[in-house]
Formats: C-alpha cells, structure tokens, sequence
C-alpha cells in the first residue's frame, strides 16, 4: 500500500523519476497495471487537480505533475493494453478555427487524463467538422472546445451546428471553455457544459461521460 | 491640463481635481484599421496608412491622453514572437497572430551565459523575420527603422496632443525566454535546469537595461514599457516569480527609475499573487497596466498612493457588451480612483477587432463628456 501512497506522493511534487521508479517497484511486488493506475497515479493527479481548482497550486506544478503522470503511464501502457483494461471513456480535444492559443487547452487534457478519459488532442486551428469527425472516428462521446479569442468565439456555436449536421448531436456532449467564454455564451450556442477551470473541466467529464 | 500634464499627475498620483483629469488610454494597434475602412494588411505593411486610420478614429472618438508608440508591424517586431501576417499567411483583413513555436534548445542558456543575451537574441530574431535574415548584423537595420519610425509616430501624436505610451519597449528576460522556448519547455527547464535558467536571465538584465537607456537615450519621452507577460499567475506559481522573473523585472525598472526612465509594466493575466511585490519599486516609478483578468479593485487597494495602474475595460464587453455596460464599468473605475489618484482609464490590453465603436466611445466619453 505504502508503494501506491508514496508513488501519489511523488506525483503531486512532480518527481518523474520517483514515479517511474515507483511504479516499477509496484508491478515488482505483484500489484496490477489497472490498481497501480486507480490507486495509485489518479489519486495523485485527483489532488494536484483538487488543489489547482482552490488556487493552492499554480500551472506550472500542474504541468510537471502532468508529465510525471505521462511518464508513469507510459510504463502501465502496454500491460493494460494486454489485461485489456477500459478507460472512463474517450473525449476528443481542441482548440478552434482561428485560435492557437493551447495552454488552457492542454491543462484541460491533463486533467481528463488525470481521471483516466482518454483524449485525442486535436491540437489548435481545429475546423468545426474536423472536431466532429474525429468523435465519429473515434468513437468518443465528449468534444471539448476551447477559445481564447473574442474573435473566435463563435466558432464552437459551430462545432455545435457541425455536430447536429452530421447527426451526431444526440450521441455527443459539448464542453467549452477559454478565458473569455461563460455560461450564458455556453447556453446561447446550445452547448451542453462550460467550466471556468480544466480540473473541474475533468469532474464534468467524467459526469457527463458516465451519464 | 493637456495629456502630457494628466499622464505626470497620474505617475505622481496627485489626485484628480474632476474627472477630466483622468488618461484616457484605448489600446488601439489594429482596430483604427477597421474604423477607416484598411485592411489588416495595409496597416500593419504601412505606417502611414495606420496614422490616417488613427486620425479617422481619433475624430469619431475623441482623442485619447495616450497611444501605441509603435506601428503595428513594429510591435510584432518589438514582441519578438513568430507571426503570422494579415495577407501572407491570412487573409488580408485578420488580425496579425503569434503563434509561439519553441526555437531555444537547453544549449542555448549556456550560449546565454557565455556570449550574451542580447547576441543570442539577435540571433533568434533573425529566424523569425520574414524573410529570415541571414546576415545577422542586418538586423541593426531593422533596430533602426523602428527608432526612426517611433520618432515619426511621436511627432504625428504630439501635434494632436497625444502622448505616445512609451519611447521604446521590450521583453524583459525571463519572459522572453519562456516564450521563445515556448510555454511548456520553459517550466521543465525552471524545475529540471534552475540554476542555468536563473544564470541566463541575469545575464540578459543588465543587457536589456542598457538597450532600453541606448534607445532612449534619443528619444525625447523617457518612457519604455515592459512586456512581462509570462510572471503573471495564470503562468507561474508566485514562489516561481519571487525566485526567476521578479529580481530581474525588479532590477531593470530600478535602473531606468535611476536614469529618469518611467517604467510601464504591460501586466497581462492575474498579477493579484505578485502586486505586493511591487510595493518594493520606487514610489510612482511604474504604471502598472491590467488587461481585464486581474480583480482591478483587489489591484487598486494593493498599489494605491504607490503605483499608478491602467485598465481594464475587458475585451469581451467592448466586443459584446452594449454602451451602457460600458459607462458603468468605467464609472466604478472612476469612482474607485477619484480620492487617490492613479488611474488612467485603459482597455484591458488591446481593443480588439470586432470592438464595437458605440462601446469604445462610451469609454472615452466617461471622462469626456
Ligand atoms: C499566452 C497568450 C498568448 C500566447 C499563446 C501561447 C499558447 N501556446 O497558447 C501567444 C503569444 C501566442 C498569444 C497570441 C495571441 N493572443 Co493571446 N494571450 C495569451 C494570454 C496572456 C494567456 C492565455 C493563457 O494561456 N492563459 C493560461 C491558461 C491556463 O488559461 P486559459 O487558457 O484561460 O485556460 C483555463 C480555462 O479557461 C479553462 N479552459 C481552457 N480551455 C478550455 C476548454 C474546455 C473544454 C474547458 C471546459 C475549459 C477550458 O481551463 C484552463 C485552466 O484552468 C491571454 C491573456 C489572458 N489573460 O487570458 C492572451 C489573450 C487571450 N490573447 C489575446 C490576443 C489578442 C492574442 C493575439 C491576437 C495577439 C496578436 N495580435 O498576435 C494572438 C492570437 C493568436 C491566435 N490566433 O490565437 C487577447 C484576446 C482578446 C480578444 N480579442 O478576445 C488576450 C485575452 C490578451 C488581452 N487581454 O488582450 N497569446
């Protein structure tokens, strides 16, 4: 248990290192891929989350915490490939046409991955069909945009609009978010959720996902 | 009182006698394009079409106590970001956009720390131009056009009454580090690589001081702003700030506050975690500009008889709010500043494009009307 305690630990500090190594030690003493994940490395990043969102840590530990996340799953990946493990479900990601700003965006990748959603990050300059395809291709039932600029804005009403077009509207949950955006803007162009922040960004993911 | 005496009074933070007496500062680099009818590409290509739009502006608005130094080709050059450009790389009416790219691998601190900041920054702003500039002391040349067009925006403003906000400007080196790195990098180099970083960044301090004194030193508005726009607390943890960006900024502003030079301190995201901090610069020394994120009154109240502050009509009601939303914002700040003084009344950062006019004149009208 300690193993599992300490990996969280190291973790929340962002020590990478720490937690590969960790992680190694737990697979050596016989613990799962799928425990060490749940128990071990998402309670770590639920706290880094938790503390984020009362403004007790700041993007940048978030950040290394992230990568020592990464780097510890990347040592589970192949074996939960092999027991076959499911995930929270499958979210896809981007920011919108117009807009190259990513640093919100990748934190709120972070934060769902942190919950165990897998995200396929379509990276910024994202066109609203191309949002929709990928959640057709990947089978995902989350598309989560976010917007920086005023100017850009508009441009989730459509991905929402691309969305009822393809037919998808009722299979998928909207979320939206960036600086500028509110919830009377997230009502306005009917989509289906706005968080102000990515850690509670991720908590409505997993809601949503799970409803 | 003219501008030139309001600006002063504000850095003094003399109280106003009525609310006439308060700047009035709308950051206006691209939109005076869209009010006279330019596209993006002619204003940011020609300086002189940029000066007909602000004079279109000027006259449907008002004119303002204060604006951009810089044409808008010249900013992009000042920021030294990788841009992409109305009419090249978008279509000819969009805003001009940075698109941040990591161009800095970890040797280069130690290039820093050996040869130079400024060396290694020259160096870098070479391949971002466009063209990518391959002889790099070419690069002087530029340095000079933009000089020479300042002074030419300075006098056009001065004969309207206008001040420029500052007589040159620069990126102080711990934020141009961490965008020229690009975002991600850069905080991975601050907990894997501290000391290189930290030893980089004092390299730079003395080398951008003495730039922007060079600079100035032919300039009759001893002015520069500092674009610090990565300390903010939406990018670092203030413990980050106390420990890499704040020495630096702090010993820069401390500088030109020695050599007469009024700093102006381009404040993007919440800087509420850092303000305290600023208490430790010389009384009126900086105007501290907010751009709409940072809580303006929490700001106030921390800086209030020390450093004047600018803001913050947010971009988002300038875009989307009606003119009455617009009057009430402004008269809160108003209201909040009449017994202290230290307000110039200021767009959260830039106007944006899609500003409606009805809004931006509701602004300029609250201290005008
Ligand atoms: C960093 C930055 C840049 C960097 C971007 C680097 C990068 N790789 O992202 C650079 C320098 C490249 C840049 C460029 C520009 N920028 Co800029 N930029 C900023 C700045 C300072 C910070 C943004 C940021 O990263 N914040 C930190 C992150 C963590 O916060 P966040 O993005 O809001 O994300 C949080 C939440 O919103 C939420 N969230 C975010 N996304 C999502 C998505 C979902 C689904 C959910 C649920 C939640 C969520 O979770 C995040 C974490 O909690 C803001 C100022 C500001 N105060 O916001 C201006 C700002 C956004 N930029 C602005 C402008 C104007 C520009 C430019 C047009 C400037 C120019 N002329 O070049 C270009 C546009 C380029 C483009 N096409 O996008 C303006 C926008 C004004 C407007 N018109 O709306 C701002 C507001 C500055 C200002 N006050 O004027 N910018």
């Amino acid at each position: 248990m300690s193993t599992l305690t300490d990996m969280g630990e190291a973790l929340e500090h962002g020590k990478r290192k720490q937690v590969v190594q960790l992680v190694q030690q737990a697979l050596d003493e016989g613990l799962a891929p799928q425990q060490i994940l749940t128990e071990g490395l998402l309670p770590g990043m639920d706290r880094v989350g938790l503390k984020f969102r009362n403004n007790e840590i700041f993007v940048p530990e978030v950040l290394v915490a992230a990568r020592a996340m990464s780097a510890g799953t990347e040592v589970l990946k192949p074996l939960l490939a092999e027991a076959g493990s499911t995930s929270a479900g499958k979210a896809v990601l981007g920011t919108v046409k117009g807009d190259l700003h990513d640093i919100g965006k990748n934190l709120v990748k972070m934060m769902l991955e942190g919950k165990g959603i897998e995200v396929v990050d379509l990276g910024v300059d994202v066109a609203p069909e191309t949002f929709v395809q990928a959640a057709i291709d990947n089978d995902a039932k989350l598309i989560c945009c976010s917007a920086l600029l005023t100017t850009t804005m508009p441009v989730i009403g459509d991905v929402v609009k691309a969305a009822e077009a393809a037919g998808i509207r009722n299979k998928v949950k909207i979320m939206v978010g960036g600086a500028p955006l509110t919830q009377e803007f997230c009502d306005s162009i009917g989509a289906d959720c706005y968080t102000p922040d990515a850690a509670s960004a991720a908590i409505r993911a997993v809601e949503l996902l799970s409803a | 009182m003219n501008s030139f005496e309001k600006i002063q009074r504000c850095f003094d933070l003399v109280p106003p006698a009525d609310r006439k007496d308060i700047p009035v500062y709308p950051m206006m680099l691209l939109y005076p394009g869209r009010v006279a009818g330019f596209t993006q590409k002619e204003i940011t290509s020609d300086m002189d079409k940029w000066l007909q739009a602000l004079d279109v502006t000027f006259q449907k608005i008002g004119t303002p106590d204060l604006c951009q130094g810089n044409p808008p080709g010249d900013v992009m050059f000042l920021q030294g970001i990788e841009a992409l450009r109305p009419g090249y790389e978008l279509d000819e009416d969009a805003s001009y956009q940075f698109k941040e790219t990591c161009h800095m691998q970890p040797e280069d601190y130690q290039d820093i720390i050996d040869n130079g900041y400024l060396q290694w920054y020259n160096r870098y702003l070479c391949t971002i131009q466009h063209p990518p500039i391959t002889n790099i002391p070419d690069i002087g040349k530029l340095w000079m056009q933009v000089g020479m067009n300042a002074g030419k925006v300075g006098a056009f403003l001065a004969q309207r009454g206008v001040s420029p906000i500052h007589g040159t400007a620069s990126g102080t080196p711990f934020d141009t580090l961490s965008m020229v790195r690009s975002f991600g990098e850069f905080v991975y180099d601050l907990y894997d690589e501290p000391d290189l970083v930290k030893a980089a960044i004092d390299k730079g301090t003395p080398e951008v001081l003495g730039q922007i004194l060079g600079t100035l030193e032919h300039s009759p508005l001893k002015r520069a702003s500092l674009y610090a726009m990565r300390s903010d607390a939406n990018s670092i943890s203030p413990a980050i700030f106390e420990e890499f960006s704040w020495p630096s900024l702090k010993a820069i502003i401390l500088g030109l506050h020695e050599a007469g030079v009024q700093a102006v301190l381009h404040a993007d995201g919440n800087w509420l975690p850092m303000l305290p901090k600023l208490l430790e610069l010389p009384k009126g020394s900086t105007l501290v500009e907010l751009d709409g994120v940072t809580d303006i009154h929490a700001a106030y109240d921390i800086l209030k008889g020390w450093l004047p502050i600018r803001g913050d009509v947010p971009a988002t009601m300038l875009a989307f709010g009606t003119p009455e939303q617009v009057s009430a914002y402004c008269e809160d700040l108003i209201q909040m500043s009449m017994a202290k003084g230290g307000l110039v009344l200021g767009s959260g950062c830039e106007v944006p494009l899609n500003c409606k006019l009805e809004n931006l004149k509701a602004m300029m009208d609250s201290v005008r009307a």
